[in-house]
C-alpha cells in the first residue's frame, strides 16, 4: 500500500471512524482526538499491513484501541457507569445515544460497528477479533436491550 | 418517539461531522514530521557530550482544571496552555506572569507573543498563530542571546493545540547558565493546507528525508526582554547527603527551588557498577503536599565526572514550604559493562540479547539496511529509550556511528498495540558488510520494599 492509497482510503473511512469514536466516547472533542490518534498510528504503520483488503477493519481496530485507551484515561472524569445487562427496563428511559454509551463494553462495540459504522457481521468479528457467532449473540442481546428492531443479517 | 425513529435521527445527527475532521490527515502528517525531526541525532564526540537531556512528548489533551484564576480575565487564555503543569498553574494563580504584547505577520501568518512565565532557569513563552490561508500551523524555533550567540538552552514545543485559537507554549530551559535579561526567539512556521490530503506524497520512507526540514511559510524573530524581578527568582542550596540504593553509592548534592520547577541534584559514585537511568521518586513538603516529576524535561545531567543528574519536580515555590523530603521508591539502572552482540545481516541470527529484547526485522528502507529491535518499555513513564548504543563495528574492525534512530510503538500484524513494547530502528548507512557488531544497552529495574526518605533542607 502506498501513502497515497492510505490517504485515499483514510479519507473515505474518516466519517465512519468519527461516528464510531463519537459513540464510544460521547463527545466531539474526544472523538476527534481518538480519530487523530488512529490516523497517526495508521500512517506510521500502514506499510506493514500485509492484506490491504483488510484496511477498514485494521484501521477500525486501531481506532477502538485508541478509544479504549481514552476511556481508561478518562474513567474517573467521565463517571459513566455501564448498566448491567438486565433489567432491560433500565435502558428504556434513556435517550438512544446515552443507552448505547451505557451498554456493557462488549455489546456496545458490536452495536456501534454493525449499525453506525456499517461493518458487516464478518468485518465486525474481524475488527473485534471474536467469532462471528459471538458477534451475532451480542448484537441480538444489545438490540433487545435497546429495543431496536434492526436486521441481524450479515 | 420510538426507538427506530431515534435511531434514524441519531444516524442523521452523526452524518454531520465537525469541520476539524477534514484536517485529520494533515494533522497526522504534521505529527509524523515532528516525530521524525525529534529523532535523536548522534552527537559528534566532544560537542554536546557535556550535556544530556531527557524529554517526553507532551500529550495534547485539553484537560479542564479548576479555574482558580477565573477572576483574572487577562489570564484566562493561559489555562489551557498549562493544563499539564501544576507549577505553571500555580504561577498563574499567583499572577506570576509577565504580560507581553508583540505581534508580527509574515507569509499570511500572524504570530503574537502574549505572556511569559520566567524565572532564573526557565522561560515559558505563550503565543498564538493565526492565518486565513492555512488551517493547520506548526512550528519550531531557536533562541539566541542579545549578541547573536545561540543560547545554551533546551527548547521543547508541546504538541499543537487541538483548538487553533488556544495559546501555544515554548519552554526554554537553561541548565547551567541563568536566564539572561534578553533573548531573541526565532520561530519558523510550517503549514498544512486542506488540499494536501489528496495530493500524492513524496514522503516514502523512514530515512529518506530525515534531515530535511519542510519549507517554512513564515519566519519570525522576537526580542524578549525579561523583567529582572522574575529572572532573579530561585534559590539554590548545596547539600552533602550520601545514601545507598541497590548497592550503589549516591549523594544528594544540591536543591534548587524555582517558581517553574524544583531540581534535586544527585551525584553517582564513580566506582558504581551501574549508571542511574532514572529514579522513581517524589518530593513532599512539611505540609504534606506532594510534588511529582513533571512532563516535558524531567532530568538533565552535566555529563561530568563524577556524574551529576538534576532531577526535576513540580515546584513548591508558591507553597512556601519550609522543608522538602525526597522519597525514593525505585530505580532503573543501566549496566556499565558493555554488551556487544554480533548480528548476521543475511540470516538475522544474533548473539543472545538482554531479556525482553528481540531483533524484530532486518529490512531495507529507502535503500538503507535497517535493523529494528523490540524492547520492553521501562517503568519510568517514558515510552521509548535507547536500545542500541551509538557506535557499531564492522568485521574489518572499524567503528561507525549511527546518525539517527527511530522509535515507535510496536503493533502486531493486525494493527493492535503490543502493550509495554516499543521498537527502535537503526540504519546501517553505506554499509557493505553482511555482519555487524552492536552494543545493546542493558537496563534493570528495582523497586524498594522500604522507600528511602531524605529530608533535604
Amino acid at each position: 500500500m502506498t501513502e497515497q492509497e492510505f490517504a485515499t482510503r483514510t479519507e473515505a473511512l474518516k466519517p465512519r471512524l468519527y461516528r464510531t469514536a463519537y459513540l464510544y466516547l460521547g463527545s466531539e472533542a474526544y472523538a476527534l482526538d481518538a480519530v487523530d490518534e488512529a490516523i497517526y498510528l495508521g500512517l506510521l504503520h500502514y506499510k506493514r499491513l500485509r492484506q490491504p483488503e483488510h484496511f477498514n477493519t485494521w484501521l477500525t481496530r486501531i481506532l477502538i484501541n485508541a478509544c479504549n485507551a481514552e476511556l481508561r484515561r478518562r474513567k474517573r472524569e467521565l463517571a459513566v457507569e455501564e448498566l448491567p445487562e438486565t433489567p432491560a427496563e433500565a435502558y428504556d428511559n434513556l435517550p438512544l445515544k446515552e443507552a448505547i454509551r451505557r451498554l456493557p463494553h462488549d455489546l456496545r462495540a458490536v452495536i456501534i460497528l454493525r449499525y453506525f459504522q456499517g461493518l458487516t457481521l464478518a468485518e465486525t468479528a474481524e475488527a473485534l477479533e471474536i467469532p462471528p457467532g459471538t458477534v451475532s449473540t451480542r448484537q441480538r442481546k444489545a438490540l433487545s436491550l435497546l429495543k431496536l428492531e434492526l436486521s441481524e443479517e450479515a | 418517539m420510538d426507538r427506530m425513529e431515534e435511531y434514524r435521527l441519531l444516524l442523521d445527527e452523526l452524518e454531520q461531522t465537525p469541520p476539524k475532521l477534514e484536517s485529520a490527515l494533515p494533522r497526522a502528517r504534521a505529527r509524523r514530521r515532528r516525530r521524525r525531526l525529534s529523532r535523536w541525532i548522534a552527537a559528534p564526540a566532544g560537542s554536546v557530550a557535556a550535556m544530556f537531556a531527557v524529554f517526553v512528548l507532551l500529550v495534547n489533551v485539553a484537560t479542564p482544571f479548576a479555574m482558580a484564576c477565573s477572576n483574572i480575565p487577562i489570564l484566562k487564555g493561559l489555562t489551557a496552555a498549562v493544563a499539564f503543569s501544576p507549577s505553571l498553574k500555580a504561577a498563574i494563580e499567583h499572577e506570576y506572569v509577565q504580560r507581553v504584547v508583540q505581534s508580527q505577520t509574515d507569509g499570511g501568518v500572524t504570530m503574537s507573543v502574549e505572556y511569559l512565565i520566567v524565572d532564573q532557569k526557565q522561560v515559558n513563552v505563550f503565543f498564538s498563530l493565526s492565518s486565513d490561508r492555512y488551517s493547520q500551523l506548526d512550528g519550531s524555533g531557536d533562541v539566541y542571546t542579545a549578541d547573536g550567540q545561540q543560547a545554551q538552552a533546551s527548547l521543547s514545543f508541546p504538541q499543537t493545540p487541538s483548538d487553533p485559537k488556544e495559546l501555544r507554549r515554548i519552554s526554554i530551559d537553561f541548565q547551567e547558565e541563568d536566564v539572561p535579561d534578553t533573548l531573541i526567539l526565532d520561530y519558523k512556521v510550517w503549514a498544512e493546507d486542506d488540499t494536501e490530503a489528496a495530493a500524492p506524497s513524496a514522503d516514502s520512507g523512514l530515512w529518506a528525508d530525515a534531515p530535511a526540514e519542510p519549507d517554512a511559510v513564515a519566519t519570525f524573530s522576537f526580542t524578549l526582554r525579561f523583567d529582572p524581578n522574575y529572572t532573579s527568582q530561585g534559590s539554590q542550596i548545596t547539600l552533602d547527603q550520601p545514601f545507598t540504593l541497590d548497592g550503589q553509592q549516591l549523594k544528594v548534592v544540591g536543591l534548587e527551588v524555582y517558581p517553574t520547577h524544583v531540581r534535586v541534584d544527585i551525584q553517582e559514585d564513580e566506582a558504581n557498577t551501574a549508571q542511574l537511568h532514572s529514579l522513581d521518586c517524589w518530593l513532599e513538603d512539611d505540609k504534606g503536599v506532594r510534588y511529582d516529576r513533571p512532563r516535558g524535561l524531567i532530568a538533565h545531567g552535566d555529563g561530568g565526572t563524577p556524574r551529576v543528574t538534576s532531577y526535576r519536580f513540580e515546584s513548591s515555590y508558591f507553597e512556601d514550604a519550609q522543608h522538602l523530603t525526597l522519597h525514593i521508591e525505585g530505580a532503573i539502572w543501566q549496566d556499565k559493562e558493555e554488551h556487544w552482540v554480533t548480528v548476521d545481516l543475511t540470516t538475522g541470527r544474533t548473539d543472545p540479547l538482554p531479556d525482553g529484547t528481540t531483533l524484530a526485522r532486518i529490512e531495507e528502507i529507502d535503500g538503507i539496511p535497517t535493523l529494528t529491535f523490540r524492547a520492553p518499555t521501562l517503568a519510568d513513564g517514558m515510552v521509548f529509550r535507547q536500545v542500541v548504543g551509538p557506535i557499531y563495528r564492522s568485521p574489518d574492525g572499524s567503528e561507525h556511528h549511527f546518525s539517527m534512530a527511530s522509535h515507535t510503538i510496536a503493533l502486531d500484524e493486525n494493527g493492535d498495540e503490543i502493550e509495554g513494547i516499543f521498537e527502535e530502528s537503526v540504519p546501517l548507512k553505506d554499509y557493505p558488510f553482511d555482519q555487524v557488531e552492536l552494543e545493546i544497552l542493558d537496563y534493570h529495574t528495582s523497586t524498594l520494599d522500604t522507600p528511602i526518605t531524605l529530608t533535604l533542607n
